[in-house]
C-alpha cells in the first residue's frame, strides 16, 4: 500500500525536520497506546498497541534511519511483528521552507503480512490510511503549536 | 413382495435419529480424559528462512506443556512427510517456510485457551525471502527455484499430455472456424461447515487411536504406518461423523501428524481442531487452473478438433490426491459430451508459495474445471456461428447408439442420452418461450441470459490396470453378516460425510436380500472392523462400494440358496430368487424368506456346510462411470448494480440408476449451490507478496439461502452397463455442470454488447465495468 | 522437544475465574469458567452439551447459534458470564418426554440435513423465527436463516423443512411449547 500526502505549517524547516528525527517528539504523534526505546541515533524500538478488526493485540516494532539530510530528507524503516503478522513501512519525508512556512512532502510504503493481511480485502486499506494520515495530522498540529 | 426400503424408495434417513437430536458424534465432541490440547504457530510471510524459534516465553505460560519444532521431528525423520502424489510436504520446517500460514510450531497445552495464549507467545524470527505467486512468472527464466529438494532445478513440476498433438494442430488449421478463449478458474476453498482436526491417544499397550476428520480411512492408517514406522496393527484410524467433507478432509494435515506426535511424547490423549482461519489459510484448495482452449467447427456447425493447454498452480508441493498417473486428475474428460476425433491436452504442474491441494472441492479429480471448459468453448463457438446454443448442441452430441463410447483422449464412457436430457429440460424450462422473452428484453435495454450446460462427468476410480493412490488400487469393499434372526450387519471401506451412506447402502442390500432396510445396519470409517477401502471422494461410492455391495450380497444369495434348497428338500436348481424370497420354480408357496434361512444358517445349516451367513466382497470396477445432464440457467442483469439473479435454474441429471431420489435430489440440491459458489462468489487471492486476502468467512463468501435460488430438479435414467445395480454415482455431478450453466447465462445476457467470457467469479463489480466500459464506448 | 513442568492448581498466573450459574433446557447448570471462555465452549465443554457446534471464527457461520431468554444468539460471540443467570435452550432441549419437535420432525421429513453440522444452529434459528412470526413466507424463512451457513442441503429443503414445521405448530395438534 502507498500513502502520501502533503502540509505545510507555521514553523521553520529545521524545527519540523528535528520533530520527525526525534523518537519521543514523534511518537507522541502515534494515537495507539505504546512504548518507545532509543537504541542509538539511528535506531529505535518498542511497543505498539494496535490492529486491525478482529487482530488487535501488541506488535513488537523497530526502526532504522535510512536516511539523513538535515534539515531537507529523511528516510525511516520501520518493521514490527506479533500476533501472527508483520509489517513493514518506509516513510520518506521532503521538508522545504518558504517565508516562514514550512511544507512537508510525505510518502509511506506499508507491506502488511500474516492474518492481519488476510482481512484485506475489505478493512486493512482503510484503517492503514486513516492511521498514516492520523500520525501525520497528529504531527501537524504539535508543531503549529510549537 | 417388496421390501421396505428397497432400491428406488424415498425412505428417510436412519442417521437423522441423532443428528437432529444434536448427538452426532464428530470429532470436537470426542473428550477423554487428561486430554491436552494443540494449537499451531503460523508463518506470516509466503517465503521466509526461519533464523530462530525462541519458545522460552512459550514454556512459561501457565497450562502450556510443550512446544514441538521441526528439529524436534527431524530427529524422528517426521519433519518431511511423502503426499497423496509422492511429492514430499513439511510437517514443520527446520530451515524455510513455503507458504503463509503454513505450520511452524505446535503448543500443547491442558486447555484450549491455554494452547492459543502459548501460540502467542512463541517467537519466531524470519528473514523474509522472494515470493513466487505467479505460475507464469515461476516459470520464467531467473525465477526463484521453490524446492532445491528437487531433482531438477525447476518450478516446473511435471508436464502430462494426453492425445493427438499433430492430428489436432492439423484439424485445427483446417477448420472453418475456430475459437480462443482463455480460463482463469481462480483458487477456491471448499469451507465445509466443520474444520479438520482429530484426537490422538494411545493406550497402554501402545497402540494408536486417532479420531480423525477423514474421508479415507483406511490409506490414512497405511500411510501413517509407512511413514511413522509404526506397526500397522497397532493404529486405529477412526473417523466417526464428520460435518461435510468434499475433499478437503482427504490430504494428511501437519496438524494430524502433531497431534499423534504431542500424544506420544506427552502420554496424554491431545486433540487438535483448526479453526475457520486456519482451515480456509492454510488446507487443501481446489481449482487454480489457467487454461487456453482452442476449439473448431466447420462452418455447418459439426465440431472439429479440441486444444486445451493448463498451467496448473500446486502451490508449494504437489498433494492433490489424484490417482498416481494422472498428475492432472480426469481432467482430460474435457472432450465432455462431444465426439471429438481429434483431441490434444497438456497440462504442466507448478510450484509457488501457497498452499498445497487442488482438488479438494466436489470436483471428482478435476472434472469440473473440464466440463467448465468444453461447456464454456462450445457456447463461444455456438456463438460465432450464429447458431442457437441448445441447437449447437444436439447437432453435435454423441449419439446414444455410439456407446459404449471411446473418446479421442482414451475413455471409454459406459452410456449416455445427451439429446434425451437437454430436451427435457429445454421442455421444463420452455426454452422457445424464454428466447423470444429475452429478444423483446433486449429491444427495451434489460440485460436476461439464458445458459446451458450439457455435462458428461467421469466417476467411480477406479479399475486396478489404471488407477491407485500412492500405490494402493481403487477397489471397494462390503462386508455382510446376518444374524440368526434375520437382522444383518455390513461394513464399508467408504466414509459417509453426509451422502447418506447408512440409509442408502442399507437399501442396497434390502434389494438384494429381501431384508427390510430398518433390519440392516451400516457401519463405515472404523479401521479396526471395516474392511479396507479407498475412501469417499470423487463420487466412488456407489461405483465402487455399492457394487460390492450388491456382489456381497449376491454371494450370500448362493450360499442361502443351498439352505433354502435343504430346508424345502429340493435341489437348489428347482428354486428361483423372486419377490425377495426363494421359491421353487412354479410352486410359489413353497418358499423361504431370507430371515427363515438366516436362522438355519446357525442352527439348521446342511451337513458339510460352514455355518453362519456373511459374505466380503473388494470390488474392482471394470470401468469408471460417467453420469450426465442438462442445465439451463436463467439470469436477469441489473443494469445498475451488475448483480447477476438468477431466475430460474432447471437441472436434469442422470446417474443410472437411482437408489434413493431424496437423498439424490439434495445431493444435486447441494452440488448446485457449490457450482453457483465460485461463479458468483468465491475467490481465494494472493497479493504479489502471497498474503492471501480474505482468509475468513468475512471476506471469503459461501452461499447463504438468500444468493441460493430455489433449484429445479429433473432426471432420466440410462443406467450403467457394468455396474451390477445400474448406478452410475451423483454427488459431484451438480458442482460439475452448474459453474458453465450459469457463466454462460451471463455472458449470453451481455453477448450483445461483444462480451464472449467473463472469469468467474462474476462479482456485481466485473458486470458493472463491463456496462460501463461498453456504455462510454 | 522441551516439556514444561505442568503448573500447580492455583497458580495465581492464570486468568481470573467465575462461576456461571444459567438455566439450560430447563435444568440449573453451573461451572466455574475464565471470564474469557465464550458461551459455546463453556456449553460444549463445561457442560458437555455438544450438540452446538463451532463452524467459523468471525460470526458468519451460525452452527453456534442458541436461544438465550428465547433469543437467537451465536453462541461463540458471547461471553460464558454474560449468560450468567439467563435461559438458555440448546438443540438438547428440543425434544420434550421423547417426542421430537416440529422443527426436528421437519428436518427428517423433508431431508432437510445432510451432514448434520449446521442443523442444530439452523433448527434453534429456526425455532426463534416461528416464534416471532408463525407463518413465514419462503422470502422470510430465507432472510431470516441468511445468518446460518450449509454447505451440504443447497436450502431448498431446510425451507420445506421450516415450512413443514410452521404447518405442524399452527395446526390443531400443534398446540404446547414453542
Amino acid at each position: 500500500m502507498h500513502f502520501e500526502g502533503t502540509f505545510t505549517v507555521r514553523a521553520s524547516s529545521t524545527r519540523v525536520w528535528s520533530f520527525f528525527l526525534s523518537p519521543q517528539e514523534f511518537s507522541s504523534a502515534i494515537d495507539d497506546p505504546h512504548t518507545i526505546e532509543v537504541v542509538d541515533a539511528d535506531h529505535f524500538r518498542g511497543t505498539i498497541k494496535a490492529g486491525v478488526a478482529f487482530i488487535r493485540g501488541t506488535f513488537t516494532w523497530s526502526a532504522t534511519v535510512k536516511e539523513r539530510v538535515p534539515p531537507e530528507r529523511a528516510q525511516m524503516a520501520v518493521h514490527g511483528s506479533g500476533m501472527g503478522s508483520a509489517f513493514d513501512i518506509v516513510a520518506t519525508l521532503s521538508v522545504s521552507e518558504s517565508a516562514g512556512l514550512t511544507t512537508v512532502k510525505w510518502a509511506a510504503d506499508v507491506q502488511m503480512s500474516g492474518t492481519i493481511a488476510t482481512t484485506g480485502a475489505r478493512l486493512l486499506q482503510g484503517t492503514t490510511e486513516k492511521k498514516t494520515n492520523a500520525f501525520f495530522e497528529n504531527a501537524r498540529k504539535m508543531l503549529e503549536v510549537a | 413382495m417388496t421390501v421396505h426400503g428397497g432400491v428406488g424408495q424415498s425412505i428417510k434417513r436412519k442417521e437423522d435419529a441423532r443428528f437432529v437430536r444434536g448427538k452426532g458424534n464428530y470429532v470436537d465432541d470426542v473428550k477423554l480424559p487428561g486430554m491436552l490440547y494443540l494449537d499451531i504457530v503460523r508463518s506470516p510471510y509466503a517465503h521466509a528462512r526461519i533464523r530462530s524459534i525462541n519458545i522460552e516465553k512459550a514454556l512459561k505460560v501457565p497450562g502450556v506443556l510443550a512446544v514441538i519444532r521441526g528439529k524436534d521431528l527431524e530427529a524422528a525423520n517426521l519433519a518431511w512427510m511423502p503426499t497423496l502424489m509422492s511429492d514430499k510436504q513439511m510437517v514443520l520446517p527446520v530451515e524455510r517456510v513455503m507458504y503463509q500460514s503454513q505450520e511452524v510450531a505446535a503448543v500443547v497445552a491442558d486447555s484450549r485457551y491455554a494452547a492459543a495464549d502459548g501460540v502467542v507467545a512463541v517467537e519466531v524470527d524470519y528473514e523474509p525471502l522472494p515470493v513466487v505467486v505467479d505460475p507464469m512468472k515461476a516459470l520464467e527464466p531467473g525465477a526463484p527455484i521453490l524446492r532445491p529438494d528437487r531433482k531438477e532445478q525447476t518450478n516446473r513440476i511435471w508436464h502430462w499430455e494426453v492425445g493427438d498433438r499433430e492430428g489436432t494442430d492439423k484439424a485445427l488449421k483446417e477448420s472453418d472456424v475456430v475459437v480462443k478463449e482463455n480460463l482463469y478458474i481462480p483458487r477456491i476453498h471448499v469451507s465445509s461447515i466443520e474444520t479438520c482436526g482429530c484426537v490422538a491417544s494411545f493406550d497402554a499397550m501402545g497402540k494408536l487411536t486417532v479420531w480423525m476428520t477423514t474421508q479415507a480411512p483406511h490409506a490414512i492408517r497405511t500411510v501413517f504406518a509407512l511413514v511413522a514406522g509404526l506397526p500397522e496393527q497397532k493404529i486405529r484410524i477412526i473417523s466417526p461423523d464428520i460435518g461435510g467433507g468434499f475433499g478437503g478432509k482427504v490430504p494428511v494435515y501437519p496438524g494430524y501428524v502433531l497431534a499423534v506426535v504431542a500424544a506420544l511424547k506427552t502420554g496424554h490423549p491431545v486433540k487438535w481442531i483448526e479453526d475457520r482461519s486456519e482451515n480456509i489459510q492454510a488446507d487443501s484448495f481446489a481449482r487454480d487452473y489457467h487454461i487456453s482452449a482452442e476449439i473448431g467447427a466447420t462452418r455447418d456447425g459439426k465440431l472439429t478438433a479440441l486444444r486445451v493447454k493448463t498451467i496448473a498452480d500446486h502451490g508449494y508441493t504437489d498433494a492433490a490426491a489424484n490417482p498416481s498417473k494422472f498428475p492432472a486428475g480426469l481432467f482430460h474428460i474435457v472432450t465432455g459430451s462431444y465426439p471429438f476425433e481429434k483431441a490434444h491436452v497438456e497440462v504442466d504442474g507448478v510450484y509457488t508459495n501457497k498452499p498445497p491441494g487442488g482438488i479438494a472441492y466436489r470436483c471428482s479429480f478435476r472434472v469440473t474445471e473440464a466440463a467448465f471448459t468444453i461447456e464454456r468453448m462450445v457456447d463461444s463457438l455456438a456463438r460465432k456461428l450464429g447458431m442457437d446454443p441448445a441447437e449447437f448442441r444436439m447437432k453435435n452430441f454423441i449419439p446414444p447408439e455410439a456407446f459404449p463410447f471411446k473418446s479421442a483422449l482414451g475413455w471409454e464412457y459406459d452410456s449416455g442420452n445427451y439429446q434425451g436430457a437437454l430436451r427435457k429440460a429445454m421442455d421444463i424450462v420452455d426454452y422457445d418461450a424464454l428466447r423470444k422473452e429475452q429478444a423483446e428484453k433486449r429491444k427495451r435495454g434489460e440485460l436476461m441470459g439464458i445458459g446451458i450446460s450439457s455435462f458428461t462427468e467421469i466417476v467411480g476410480a477406479g479399475p486396478s490396470h489404471t488407477f491407485d493412490i500412492l500405490g494402493l488400487k481403487m477397489f471397494d469393499s462390503c462386508e455382510i453378516r446376518i444374524h440368526p434372526t434375520g437382522k444383518a450387519i455390513a461394513r464399508f471401506g467408504t466414509k459417509s460425510q453426509g451422502q447418506g451412506h447408512e440409509t442408502t447402502y442399507a437399501q442396497i442390500l434390502a434389494e438384494e436380500l429381501g431384508i427390510s432396510s430398518e433390519d440392516i445396519a451400516i457401519e463405515e470409517g472404523d479401521t479396526d472392523t471395516a474392511p479396507y477401502g479407498l475412501g469417499t471422494y470423487a463420487s466412488r461410492s456407489t461405483p465402487t462400494a455399492g457394487a460390492a455391495a450388491s456382489i456381497a450380497a449376491r454371494k450370500i444369495r448362493d450360499k442361502a440358496q443351498k439352505i433354502a434348497a435343504h430346508l424345502l428338500e429340493v435341489s437348489p436348481d428347482d428354486l428361483e430368487w423372486k419377490d425377495h424370497k426363494f421359491q421353487v420354480k412354479g410352486v410359489p408357496d413353497k418358499a423361504k424368506t431370507m430371515a427363515e434361512i438366516a436362522f438355519a444358517a446357525y442352527t439348521n445349516h446342511p451337513p458339510g456346510m460352514e455355518a453362519g451367513l456373511e459374505a466380503v466382497d473388494y470390488y474392482d470396477p471394470p470401468n469408471l462411470t460417467y453420469p450426465f445432464g442438462s442445465y439451463i440457467c436463467v439470469v436477469d442483469i441489473d443494469k445498475e448494480t451488475g448483480e447477476v439473479k438468477i431466475r430460474r435454474f432447471v437441472a436434469v441429471d442422470d446417474c443410472g440408476t437411482i437408489i434413493n431420489p431424496m437423498i439424490v435430489e439434495g445431493q444435486i440440491h447441494g452440488g448446485l449451490t457449490m457450482g453457483l459458489a465460485p461463479a458468483l462468489l468465491e475467490e481465494i487471492h494472493y497479493d504479489e507478496n502471497g498474503n492471501m486476502l480474505g482468509g475468513s468467512f468475512m471476506d471469503y463468501l459461501l452461499p447463504t439461502a438468500v444468493e441460493t435460488p430455489k433449484w429445479e430438479t429433473a432426471k432420466t435414467t440410462t443406467p450403467s452397463p457394468h455396474h451390477p445395480i445400474g448406478a452410475k454415482g451423483v454427488g459431484e455431478s451438480a458442482t460439475v455442470g452448474a459453474p458453465a450453466a450459469i457463466v454462460n447465462a451471463v455472458v449470453d445476457a451481455l453477448a450483445h454488447l461483444g462480451v464472449t467470457h467473463i472469469d468467474i467469479p462474476i462479482t456485481p463489480w466485473k458486470v458493472w465495468k463491463i456496462l460501463h466500459e461498453k456504455r462510454a464506448a | 522437544m522441551v516439556l514444561a513442568e505442568m503448573p500447580s492448581a492455583g497458580d495465581e498466573e492464570t486468568g481470573p475465574f467465575v462461576n456461571v450459574h444459567v438455566t439450560v433446557n430447563g435444568a440449573p447448570r453451573s461451572a466455574t469458567v475464565e471470564t474469557r471462555t465464550l458461551l459455546v465452549h463453556f456449553l460444549r465443554e463445561n457442560l458437555s452439551l455438544t450438540g452446538t457446534h463451532i463452524g467459523c471464527d468471525t460470526t458468519n457461520c451460525g452452527a453456534c447459534t442458541i436461544l438465550l431468554d428465547g433469543k437467537a444468539v451465536k453462541s461463540c460471540t458471547i461471553l460464558a458470564v454474560q449468560a450468567d443467570g439467563r435461559e438458555l435452550r440448546t438443540v438438547e432441549g428440543l425434544e420434550t418426554d421423547g417426542k421430537l419437535h416440529p422443527i426436528q420432525e421437519g428436518f427428517i421429513e423433508e431431508h432437510g440435513l445432510q451432514c448434520g453440522f449446521c442443523t442444530p444452529g439452523m433448527m434453534m434459528c429456526s425455532v426463534a423465527l416461528l416464534q416471532k412470526n408463525p407463518h413465514p413466507t419462503e422470502e422470510q424463512i430465507r432472510r431470516a436463516i441468511s445468518g446460518n451457513l450449509c454447505r451440504c442441503t443447497g436450502y431448498v429443503n431446510i425451507v420445506k423443512a421450516i415450512q413443514h414445521a410452521a404447518n405442524k405448530m399452527a395446526g390443531p395438534s400443534g398446540g404446547g411449547r414453542p
